[in-house]
Protein backbone atom coordinates (compact mmCIF):
# COMPACT_ATOMS: atom_id res chain seq x y z
CA UNK A 1 0.00 0.00 0.00
CA UNK A 2 0.88 3.16 -0.62
CA UNK A 3 0.14 5.71 2.39
CA UNK A 4 0.11 9.75 2.49
CA UNK A 5 -0.69 12.17 5.21
CA UNK A 6 -2.90 14.82 4.31
CA UNK A 7 -3.36 17.85 5.89
CA UNK A 8 -1.95 19.66 9.01
CA UNK A 9 -3.61 19.70 12.48
CA UNK A 10 -5.98 17.13 12.79
CA UNK A 11 -4.54 14.77 9.71
CA UNK A 12 -5.81 12.25 7.96
CA UNK A 13 -4.36 9.41 5.56
CA UNK A 14 -4.80 8.63 2.25
CA UNK A 15 -3.93 5.51 1.24
CA UNK A 16 -3.68 4.41 -2.18
CA UNK A 17 -4.58 0.39 -2.89
CA UNK A 18 -3.92 -1.87 -6.10
CA UNK A 19 -6.40 -4.54 -7.50
CA UNK A 20 -6.18 -7.06 -4.39
CA UNK A 21 -3.98 -5.08 -2.07
CA UNK A 22 -5.97 -5.35 1.42
CA UNK A 23 -5.14 -3.16 4.53
CA UNK A 24 -6.30 -3.38 7.60
CA UNK A 25 -7.83 -0.34 9.55
CA UNK A 26 -9.18 0.22 13.05
CA UNK A 27 -12.69 -0.25 12.89
CA UNK A 28 -15.19 3.44 12.11
CA UNK A 29 -12.52 5.63 11.26
CA UNK A 30 -12.59 5.71 7.77
CA UNK A 31 -13.18 8.92 6.31
CA UNK A 32 -13.81 8.12 2.41
CA UNK A 33 -13.15 5.38 0.07
CA UNK A 34 -13.53 4.96 -3.57
CA UNK A 35 -16.51 2.96 -5.54
CA UNK A 36 -14.32 0.13 -6.06
CA UNK A 37 -12.98 -0.20 -2.66
CA UNK A 38 -14.50 -3.66 -1.47
CA UNK A 39 -14.55 -4.24 2.58
CA UNK A 40 -14.90 -7.13 4.53
CA UNK A 41 -14.28 -8.05 8.85
CA UNK A 42 -11.31 -9.39 9.78
CA UNK A 43 -11.09 -10.85 13.17
CA UNK A 44 -8.47 -10.99 15.45
CA UNK A 45 -8.40 -14.49 15.77
CA UNK A 46 -7.82 -14.47 11.92
CA UNK A 47 -4.73 -12.58 12.92
CA UNK A 48 -3.71 -15.62 14.97
CA UNK A 49 -4.65 -13.73 17.78
CA UNK A 50 -5.93 -16.39 20.20
CA UNK A 51 -9.47 -16.43 21.81
CA UNK A 52 -8.16 -17.35 25.62
CA UNK A 53 -5.65 -14.05 24.96
CA UNK A 54 -8.46 -12.00 23.97
CA UNK A 55 -10.56 -12.78 26.73
CA UNK A 56 -7.48 -12.51 28.91
CA UNK A 57 -7.06 -8.53 28.15
CA UNK A 58 -10.97 -8.17 28.01
CA UNK A 59 -11.11 -9.39 31.63
CA UNK A 60 -8.70 -6.72 32.95
CA UNK A 61 -10.39 -3.99 31.24
CA UNK A 62 -11.20 -2.59 28.30
CA UNK A 63 -8.98 -1.83 25.40
CA UNK A 64 -9.41 0.76 23.13
CA UNK A 65 -9.47 -1.75 20.35
CA UNK A 66 -12.18 -3.58 18.63
CA UNK A 67 -12.05 -7.25 18.59
CA UNK A 68 -12.00 -7.16 15.12
CA UNK A 69 -10.69 -5.10 12.06
CA UNK A 70 -11.88 -3.53 9.06
CA UNK A 71 -10.12 -4.59 5.91
CA UNK A 72 -10.12 -2.46 2.52
CA UNK A 73 -9.26 -4.25 -0.47
CA UNK A 74 -8.33 -2.58 -4.08
CA UNK A 75 -8.41 -0.99 -5.91
CA UNK A 76 -9.22 2.95 -4.90
CA UNK A 77 -8.79 5.53 -2.61
CA UNK A 78 -9.58 4.78 1.07
CA UNK A 79 -8.61 8.08 4.33
CA UNK A 80 -8.85 7.59 7.78
CA UNK A 81 -8.97 10.23 10.40
CA UNK A 82 -8.60 9.96 13.84
CA UNK A 83 -10.80 13.24 14.24
CA UNK A 84 -7.79 14.21 16.63
CA UNK A 85 -5.43 17.10 16.54
CA UNK A 86 -1.82 14.83 16.15
CA UNK A 87 0.75 14.13 14.21
CA UNK A 88 0.68 10.98 11.53
CA UNK A 89 3.82 8.79 11.23
CA UNK A 90 4.00 6.17 8.67
CA UNK A 91 6.69 3.19 9.51
CA UNK A 92 8.38 0.83 6.95
CA UNK A 93 9.12 -2.39 9.32
CA UNK A 94 11.71 -3.99 7.76
CA UNK A 95 11.14 -7.91 8.61
CA UNK A 96 10.86 -8.84 11.97
CA UNK A 97 11.30 -5.33 13.28
CA UNK A 98 8.77 -4.70 16.03
CA UNK A 99 7.22 -1.68 18.03
CA UNK A 100 4.75 -1.27 20.51
CA UNK A 101 1.78 1.29 20.35
CA UNK A 102 -0.08 2.40 22.36
CA UNK A 103 -3.73 0.89 21.70
CA UNK A 104 -6.18 3.75 20.04
CA UNK A 105 -3.71 4.87 18.28
CA UNK A 106 -3.20 2.65 15.38
CA UNK A 107 -4.88 3.73 12.25
CA UNK A 108 -3.80 0.77 9.59
CA UNK A 109 -1.43 -1.41 8.28
CA UNK A 110 -0.36 -4.08 5.54
CA UNK A 111 -1.53 -7.44 5.79
CA UNK A 112 1.78 -8.73 5.59
CA UNK A 113 2.27 -7.02 9.23
CA UNK A 114 1.69 -9.45 12.17
CA UNK A 115 -0.38 -7.99 15.16
CA UNK A 116 -0.73 -8.82 18.61
CA UNK A 117 -2.78 -6.61 21.11
CA UNK A 118 -1.01 -7.13 24.87
CA UNK A 119 -0.34 -5.60 28.41
CA UNK A 120 2.57 -2.88 28.11
CA UNK A 121 2.34 -2.18 32.17
CA UNK A 122 0.52 -2.43 35.03
CA UNK A 123 0.42 -1.31 38.08
CA UNK A 124 -2.27 -0.79 41.26
CA UNK A 125 -3.67 2.48 42.76
CA UNK A 126 -5.00 2.24 46.67
CA UNK A 127 -8.04 3.78 46.08
CA UNK A 128 -9.54 4.36 50.10
CA UNK A 129 -9.38 0.39 50.61
CA UNK A 130 -9.65 -0.86 47.71
CA UNK A 131 -6.97 -1.38 45.21
CA UNK A 132 -7.45 -1.13 41.63
CA UNK A 133 -5.46 -2.48 39.05
CA UNK A 134 -4.53 -0.60 35.86
CA UNK A 135 -3.65 -1.25 32.47
CA UNK A 136 -1.50 0.16 29.88
CA UNK A 137 -2.87 -1.86 26.59
CA UNK A 138 -0.57 -1.66 23.26
CA UNK A 139 -0.80 -3.15 20.22
CA UNK A 140 2.57 -5.61 18.75
CA UNK A 141 3.26 -4.96 15.71
CA UNK A 142 6.14 -6.53 13.72
CA UNK A 143 6.92 -6.47 10.11
CA UNK A 144 7.62 -6.74 6.88
CA UNK A 145 5.10 -4.19 6.10
CA UNK A 146 3.82 -0.28 6.56
CA UNK A 147 1.68 0.55 9.59
CA UNK A 148 0.53 3.98 10.30
CA UNK A 149 -0.54 5.14 13.76
CA UNK A 150 -1.40 8.98 14.72
CA UNK A 151 -0.10 10.72 17.98
CA UNK A 152 -1.93 13.25 19.95
CA UNK A 153 -0.21 16.19 20.14
CA UNK A 154 3.22 16.48 18.62
CA UNK A 155 5.68 13.68 19.09
CA UNK A 156 8.95 13.23 20.73
CA UNK A 157 11.27 10.83 19.49
CA UNK A 158 14.25 9.15 21.66
CA UNK A 159 17.23 6.48 20.85
CA UNK A 160 17.79 4.91 24.01
CA UNK A 161 21.07 2.81 23.86
CA UNK A 162 21.82 -0.31 25.81
CA UNK A 163 21.20 0.39 29.69
CA UNK A 164 20.45 4.19 29.00
CA UNK A 165 16.96 5.38 31.43
CA UNK A 166 14.36 7.81 30.81
CA UNK A 167 10.90 8.50 32.82
CA UNK A 168 7.65 9.78 31.04
CA UNK A 169 3.90 9.60 32.54
CA UNK A 170 2.00 6.55 31.93
CA UNK A 171 -0.40 9.02 29.58
CA UNK A 172 2.65 10.03 27.37
CA UNK A 173 3.82 7.16 26.11
CA UNK A 174 3.23 6.64 22.62
CA UNK A 175 5.39 3.45 21.48
CA UNK A 176 8.66 1.80 21.98
CA UNK A 177 10.54 -0.70 20.13
CA UNK A 178 10.06 -4.24 21.93
CA UNK A 179 13.78 -4.59 22.98
CA UNK A 180 12.71 -1.67 25.76
CA UNK A 181 11.71 -2.57 29.22
CA UNK A 182 8.95 -0.79 30.55
CA UNK A 183 8.62 -0.23 34.18
CA UNK A 184 6.40 1.01 36.29
CA UNK A 185 7.34 3.55 39.67
CA UNK A 186 6.06 6.12 41.87
CA UNK A 187 6.75 9.72 42.34
CA UNK A 188 5.45 11.68 45.56
CA UNK A 189 6.38 13.83 48.16
CA UNK A 190 8.47 11.83 50.93
CA UNK A 191 7.26 13.04 54.21
CA UNK A 192 7.66 10.92 57.31
CA UNK A 193 8.66 8.02 54.98
CA UNK A 194 5.60 8.05 53.96
CA UNK A 195 5.03 8.82 50.31
CA UNK A 196 1.94 11.40 49.85
CA UNK A 197 -0.26 11.59 46.57
CA UNK A 198 1.99 8.97 44.87
CA UNK A 199 2.07 9.22 41.18
CA UNK A 200 2.73 6.10 38.49
CA UNK A 201 5.41 6.86 36.28
CA UNK A 202 6.62 4.80 33.70
CA UNK A 203 10.74 4.02 34.04
CA UNK A 204 12.18 3.30 30.02
CA UNK A 205 15.32 1.45 29.82
CA UNK A 206 16.96 1.22 26.61
CA UNK A 207 18.26 -0.23 23.85
CA UNK A 208 15.36 0.61 21.15
CA UNK A 209 13.50 3.36 20.35
CA UNK A 210 10.61 5.66 22.51
CA UNK A 211 7.78 7.73 21.07
CA UNK A 212 6.22 10.11 23.57
CA UNK A 213 3.16 12.34 22.39
CA UNK A 214 2.59 16.18 24.23
CA UNK A 215 -1.35 15.48 24.16
CA UNK A 216 -3.80 13.21 26.21
CA UNK B 1 -18.59 42.28 0.22
CA UNK B 2 -15.04 41.22 1.31
CA UNK B 3 -14.41 38.07 2.86
CA UNK B 4 -11.62 37.74 4.38
CA UNK B 5 -9.89 34.77 7.00
CA UNK B 6 -8.84 35.17 10.03
CA UNK B 7 -6.34 32.37 9.58
CA UNK B 8 -4.95 30.16 13.07
CA UNK B 9 -5.72 26.99 14.86
CA UNK B 10 -9.41 28.23 15.39
CA UNK B 11 -9.88 30.38 12.46
CA UNK B 12 -12.56 32.86 12.05
CA UNK B 13 -14.40 35.17 9.25
CA UNK B 14 -14.39 38.64 8.82
CA UNK B 15 -16.93 40.36 7.11
CA UNK B 16 -16.65 43.87 5.88
CA UNK B 17 -19.39 45.41 4.65
CA UNK B 18 -20.37 48.64 2.35
CA UNK B 19 -23.23 50.61 3.62
CA UNK B 20 -26.92 48.52 3.30
CA UNK B 21 -24.86 45.41 1.67
CA UNK B 22 -25.91 42.89 3.93
CA UNK B 23 -24.64 38.70 5.08
CA UNK B 24 -26.34 36.23 7.21
CA UNK B 25 -25.37 33.18 8.79
CA UNK B 26 -26.61 31.15 11.59
CA UNK B 27 -27.80 32.34 14.91
CA UNK B 28 -24.96 32.49 17.52
CA UNK B 29 -21.75 32.67 15.97
CA UNK B 30 -21.21 36.33 15.28
CA UNK B 31 -17.76 37.09 17.08
CA UNK B 32 -17.70 40.85 17.65
CA UNK B 33 -19.23 43.46 15.20
CA UNK B 34 -18.75 47.47 14.52
CA UNK B 35 -21.26 48.90 16.02
CA UNK B 36 -21.97 50.50 12.76
CA UNK B 37 -23.19 46.93 11.80
CA UNK B 38 -26.78 46.37 12.14
CA UNK B 39 -28.54 43.11 13.03
CA UNK B 40 -31.82 41.55 12.10
CA UNK B 41 -33.49 38.20 11.92
CA UNK B 42 -33.99 36.25 8.32
CA UNK B 43 -36.68 33.80 8.14
CA UNK B 44 -36.49 30.63 6.98
CA UNK B 45 -39.13 30.67 4.24
CA UNK B 46 -38.34 26.67 3.48
CA UNK B 47 -40.50 23.75 4.27
CA UNK B 48 -43.19 26.14 5.68
CA UNK B 49 -44.42 26.20 9.95
CA UNK B 50 -44.09 22.56 10.08
CA UNK B 51 -41.01 21.99 8.20
CA UNK B 52 -39.44 25.02 10.70
CA UNK B 53 -40.44 23.12 14.17
CA UNK B 54 -39.26 19.76 12.42
CA UNK B 55 -35.92 21.34 11.79
CA UNK B 56 -35.88 23.12 15.06
CA UNK B 57 -36.94 20.41 17.20
CA UNK B 58 -35.66 17.21 15.53
CA UNK B 59 -32.73 18.15 14.02
CA UNK B 60 -31.49 21.28 16.56
CA UNK B 61 -31.45 23.53 13.51
CA UNK B 62 -32.05 27.77 14.81
CA UNK B 63 -35.59 28.64 13.92
CA UNK B 64 -34.09 31.75 11.94
CA UNK B 65 -30.88 33.29 10.62
CA UNK B 66 -29.27 36.53 11.90
CA UNK B 67 -28.98 39.54 9.02
CA UNK B 68 -26.16 41.75 9.57
CA UNK B 69 -26.39 45.08 7.48
CA UNK B 70 -23.66 47.23 7.00
CA UNK B 71 -21.38 49.69 6.97
CA UNK B 72 -18.84 47.90 8.97
CA UNK B 73 -17.28 44.64 9.95
CA UNK B 74 -18.51 41.62 11.38
CA UNK B 75 -16.19 38.33 12.54
CA UNK B 76 -17.46 34.56 12.88
CA UNK B 77 -16.29 32.33 14.16
CA UNK B 78 -17.59 27.92 14.63
CA UNK B 79 -14.95 27.17 17.88
CA UNK B 80 -13.16 24.59 16.20
CA UNK B 81 -10.06 23.50 14.78
CA UNK B 82 -10.43 23.67 11.28
CA UNK B 83 -9.98 25.53 7.77
CA UNK B 84 -11.83 28.34 6.31
CA UNK B 85 -13.15 28.32 2.72
CA UNK B 86 -14.52 31.57 1.33
CA UNK B 87 -16.10 30.56 -2.27
CA UNK B 88 -17.51 32.15 -5.05
CA UNK B 89 -20.46 30.62 -6.09
CA UNK B 90 -21.18 31.41 -10.24
CA UNK B 91 -24.68 32.82 -11.29
CA UNK B 92 -26.92 29.16 -10.90
CA UNK B 93 -24.46 27.47 -9.08
CA UNK B 94 -25.96 25.18 -6.19
CA UNK B 95 -23.68 24.37 -3.56
CA UNK B 96 -25.10 22.22 -0.32
CA UNK B 97 -23.16 22.60 2.86
CA UNK B 98 -23.30 20.52 5.58
CA UNK B 99 -25.62 21.87 8.96
CA UNK B 100 -23.41 23.56 11.31
CA UNK B 101 -20.12 24.28 8.97
CA UNK B 102 -22.01 27.67 6.89
CA UNK B 103 -20.08 31.02 8.10
CA UNK B 104 -21.98 33.26 6.30
CA UNK B 105 -23.16 34.24 3.04
CA UNK B 106 -24.03 37.27 0.92
CA UNK B 107 -27.91 38.28 1.32
CA UNK B 108 -28.69 37.55 -2.45
CA UNK B 109 -27.94 34.10 -1.76
CA UNK B 110 -31.10 32.18 -1.84
CA UNK B 111 -31.29 30.04 1.39
CA UNK B 112 -33.09 26.28 1.16
CA UNK B 113 -32.39 23.23 2.85
CA UNK B 114 -33.09 19.66 2.42
CA UNK B 115 -32.80 16.32 4.91
CA UNK B 116 -30.75 13.43 4.23
CA UNK B 117 -32.49 10.14 5.60
CA UNK B 118 -30.70 7.90 7.34
CA UNK B 119 -30.87 4.36 6.73
CA UNK B 120 -33.76 3.44 9.26
CA UNK B 121 -31.31 0.91 11.05
CA UNK B 122 -29.65 1.11 14.71
CA UNK B 123 -26.46 3.38 14.31
CA UNK B 124 -28.23 5.75 11.67
CA UNK B 125 -31.66 6.37 12.39
CA UNK B 126 -31.63 9.58 11.42
CA UNK B 127 -30.21 11.15 9.02
CA UNK B 128 -29.10 15.00 8.88
CA UNK B 129 -29.68 18.71 7.22
CA UNK B 130 -27.50 20.60 4.47
CA UNK B 131 -28.00 23.99 3.56
CA UNK B 132 -29.07 25.21 -0.20
CA UNK B 133 -27.12 27.70 -1.50
CA UNK B 134 -27.55 29.03 -4.91
CA UNK B 135 -25.01 31.46 -6.51
CA UNK B 136 -24.29 34.43 -7.42
CA UNK B 137 -22.66 35.45 -4.52
CA UNK B 138 -19.80 34.54 -2.28
CA UNK B 139 -19.90 32.68 1.19
CA UNK B 140 -17.38 31.18 3.69
CA UNK B 141 -17.41 27.76 5.23
CA UNK B 142 -16.03 26.43 8.20
CA UNK B 143 -14.37 22.94 7.51
CA UNK B 144 -13.88 20.96 10.97
CA UNK B 145 -9.93 19.51 10.66
CA UNK B 146 -8.64 19.63 7.36
CA UNK B 147 -10.37 19.63 3.77
CA UNK B 148 -9.61 17.17 1.43
CA UNK B 149 -11.51 18.30 -1.93
CA UNK B 150 -12.38 16.17 -5.15
CA UNK B 151 -14.05 16.50 -8.33
CA UNK B 152 -16.60 13.22 -9.14
CA UNK B 153 -17.21 12.30 -12.61
CA UNK B 154 -20.48 11.51 -13.88
CA UNK B 155 -21.70 8.35 -12.12
CA UNK B 156 -18.17 8.28 -10.27
CA UNK B 157 -18.59 7.18 -6.38
CA UNK B 158 -17.50 7.84 -3.32
CA UNK B 159 -18.40 6.45 0.47
CA UNK B 160 -17.85 9.10 3.30
CA UNK B 161 -18.59 8.15 6.51
CA UNK B 162 -21.54 11.08 7.80
CA UNK B 163 -19.31 13.49 9.68
CA UNK B 164 -17.05 14.04 6.98
CA UNK B 165 -19.30 15.29 4.19
CA UNK B 166 -18.78 19.22 4.34
CA UNK B 167 -19.65 20.63 1.13
CA UNK B 168 -20.85 19.01 -2.56
CA UNK B 169 -22.07 20.52 -5.81
CA UNK B 170 -26.34 20.15 -5.96
CA UNK B 171 -25.62 17.50 -8.80
CA UNK B 172 -24.07 15.51 -6.70
CA UNK B 173 -26.61 12.94 -5.05
CA UNK B 174 -26.05 11.81 -1.45
CA UNK B 175 -27.83 8.75 0.01
CA UNK B 176 -27.71 6.71 2.93
CA UNK B 177 -25.99 3.12 2.52
CA UNK B 178 -25.27 0.22 5.11
CA UNK B 179 -22.22 -1.78 4.15
CA UNK B 180 -22.23 -5.26 5.95
CA UNK B 181 -18.77 -6.01 7.08
CA UNK B 182 -18.55 -9.59 5.62
CA UNK B 183 -21.58 -12.18 6.07
CA UNK B 184 -23.71 -13.50 9.07
CA UNK B 185 -25.68 -11.34 12.19
CA UNK B 186 -22.12 -10.26 13.28
CA UNK B 187 -21.20 -8.65 9.89
CA UNK B 188 -24.50 -6.73 9.73
CA UNK B 189 -24.59 -5.71 13.29
CA UNK B 190 -20.85 -4.35 12.93
CA UNK B 191 -21.73 -2.91 9.11
CA UNK B 192 -20.92 0.62 8.75
CA UNK B 193 -23.65 3.36 8.27
CA UNK B 194 -21.76 5.71 5.56
CA UNK B 195 -22.96 8.54 3.06
CA UNK B 196 -22.68 7.30 -1.08
CA UNK B 197 -21.93 10.43 -3.22
CA UNK B 198 -22.60 9.99 -6.77
CA UNK B 199 -21.02 13.01 -9.43
CA UNK B 200 -20.76 14.31 -11.38
CA UNK B 201 -19.99 17.87 -9.49
CA UNK B 202 -17.52 19.11 -6.85
CA UNK B 203 -16.79 17.25 -3.12
CA UNK B 204 -14.97 18.24 0.00
CA UNK B 205 -14.41 16.41 3.09
CA UNK B 206 -13.52 17.25 6.52
CA UNK B 207 -11.25 15.33 9.04
CA UNK B 208 -13.10 15.56 12.36
CA UNK B 209 -16.72 14.56 12.72
CA UNK B 210 -18.07 17.70 14.34
CA UNK B 211 -20.55 15.66 15.95
CA UNK B 212 -18.29 13.36 17.93
CA UNK B 213 -18.51 13.63 21.44
CA UNK B 214 -14.66 13.62 21.75
CA UNK B 215 -14.52 16.95 19.79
Amino acid sequence: MKADTVGGITPAVLVQLQPGEKVLAAHDIMLHMDGPVKIARKSLKHLGVSTAHLMSLRARGDSEDSYFFAEFEGPGNVTFSRDKAGEVRILQLAPGQGIRLRSGHLICFDETVRYNPMILAQWVIQNGQDQDTEYLFADELYGPGTIVFQSYGNILSFNLRPGEAMRTSTEGLLASSPTTSVNVGWLGAQMAGLMMNPKPILYLTGPGQVMVHSGV
Amino acid sequence: MQLETLKGIVPACLATLAPQESIYCEHGIMLYKDSTVGVGRKTIQSGGTFGAVKRSTVGGIPFFLAEFTGPGSVAFSRDGVGEIRDITLAPGEVLDVAEGSLLCAENRIPYDMFYVSGTHRPGRMVGFWMDRLTGPGSIALHGFGNVISMTLAPQEKVTCDYGALLFKSGSVQAKSLNLPFGGGLLGHLEAYEVLELIGPGKVALQSIDPKKPHT
